[in-house]
């Protein structure tokens, strides 16, 4: 009985609740009963073994039980995923490479060796990374875009009216647009998560102090690093709203309130990061002021700034985007 | 092509044409109750061979859209879960059939006045 159980918990283990206790019963009663139906002189070990080869695959079954194939990334998302794989993939090589020569010329104190060990572990990890959270980002895709075709009330029937509107040039989504944008996040963020562990001590200010060289550091480093997870997020969520844009490639009234929605997030989640008065180093303004004699009271300004150009520049995008679906919206009333 | 490539396309096509007879086959068995593995049996006896692996999920699937009923008769030592045509099943069985007669009509005239 060992094999038949393990052949129905291969059938039932994708399966929930009662769901589940109700195919392993009944499957069990059927794979029994067909084992006592075989009236020949083999043992009992032979009947199951032929019975279970009959049965065939239990992934093909489990399959058959649910109606459906399940995947990770379906086919109609395929194409899409292997080509922002690579761009990310080609991005995240590149914003490596460039902040690790960077970071090697702040720090002299490493041999070629170390370096290029380093170099290659980061690379690889790096990539591993991008590969996880892309792929990540498009179960996410998969698993919302099942849920809306299992729709069984028949709203999402198609007809005439679904046709796509012919493109508009207002409301298109050029392919560049959100491609410049994915590689541009991502070798950014790849320099800046880089730096931020192999020489946090970069984000400074350098000044000439006579002859010496004296660096102010602009953050807590220990902070900045604390807010790793929300740093990854931003990221995250930055790349799901380009490679929508892709899937899109046309602006509706639905779509830009997504997208508008997750530029809210995205601003929300970094004005949290910016506005923790323990990111900045403390004693950065007394510091400057010391050796550079400019007072720098309107340093707390330089924050508000930084924060008033983040949320400008957000809504911007959400107006433009809006306006753009609100367009179609009316377009498609009339 | 070659032969193996030849003969695997006839397969799937020969599949094919017996998938959308399947579910009428096993409607037309289950006036009386029977359980899984007895429909095998006797659907292989009439010339229809149905997999195991496709008839189970085949017959909860029926279920679900309330084609057919089921109960468990536990009097015997072994449990067995018992499908038969529901009301609503017997319907739409009929219905099916005379559907299919005709499909049959017209596909023989169709496929006789090619000779």
């Amino acid at each position: 009985m060992e094999l038949v159980k393990r052949y129905v918990y291969a059938v039932t283990k994708t399966f929930n609740g009662k769901q589940r206790a109700e195919i392993e019963k009944e499957l069990t009663a059927n794979i029994e009963e067909m084992i006592e139906q075989n009236k020949s002189t083999d043992s009992i070990e032979e009947k199951e073994k032929k019975v279970l080869m009959e049965l065939g695959n239990p992934e093909k079954l489990a399959d058959n039980y649910r109606g459906m194939k399940r995947y990770i990334i379906g086919p109609k998302y395929y194409e899409l995923y292997k080509f922002v794989l690579k761009i990310v993939i080609g991005a995240v090589i590149g914003g490596i490479s460039i902040a690790l020569l960077v970071g090697s010329m702040f720090s002299s104190n490493q041999t070629i060796v170390d370096q290029t060990s380093n170099y290659l572990s980061a690379l690889f990890s790096g990539s591993l990374q991008a590969f996880a959270w892309t792929t990540l980002v498009f179960m996410i895709i998969e698993r919302k875009n099942v849920t809306i075709e299992e729709d069984p009330s028949g709203r999402n029937e198609w007809n005439l009216t679904k046709l796509p509107q012919l493109p508009n040039k207002k409301t298109e989504i050029p392919l560049s647009d959100p491609i410049a944008s994915i590689i541009v996040t991502t070798i950014l963020f790849t320099i800046f998560f880089g730096l931020l562990y192999s020489t946090p001590e970069i984000f400074a200010i350098y000044l000439n102090v006579g002859k010496d060289l004296v660096t102010i550091p602009i953050f807590n480093i220990e902070v900045l690093q604390g807010y790793r997870v929300f740093i990854i997020g931003i990221f995250l969520i930055s790349i799901l709203t380009e490679v929508l844009k892709i899937y899109y490639r046309k602006w509706t009234l639905k779509r830009s309130i997504i997208h508008s929605v997750l530029v809210v997030l995205t601003t929300i989640l970094t004005l949290i990061i910016i506005t923790d008065i323990n990111l900045w180093n403390p004693n950065f303004a007394s510091e400057l002021l010391k050796n550079t004699k400019i007072d720098l009271s309107i340093l707390n300004n330089i924050r508000n700034w930084i924060i008033a150009f983040l949320v400008g520049i957000n809504l911007f995008e959400i107006v433009i985007v809006l306006s753009k679906g609100i367009f179609q919206f009316n377009k498609e009333k009339k | 092509m070659d032969k193996k490539q030849t003969e695997e396309i006839y397969d799937g096509l020969i599949q094919e044409l017996r998938r959308g007879n399947i579910i009428l086959s096993v409607l037309s068995q289950l006036k009386t109750p029977q359980y899984g593995y007895s429909l095998v049996v006797s659907l292989e006896e009439k010339g229809i061979p149905v997999e195991p692996g496709t008839l189970y999920p085949l017959l909860r699937r029926l279920e679900k859209q309330n084609i057919l009923e089921s109960n468990w008769d536990t009097n015997t030592s072994k449990p067995r879960k018992y499908y038969r045509l529901s009301e609503n099943g017997k319907n739409i069985y009929d219905k099916l059939c005379n559907e299919w007669f005709k499909i049959n009509n017209n596909m023989e005239k169709i496929l006789k006045s090619q000779e």
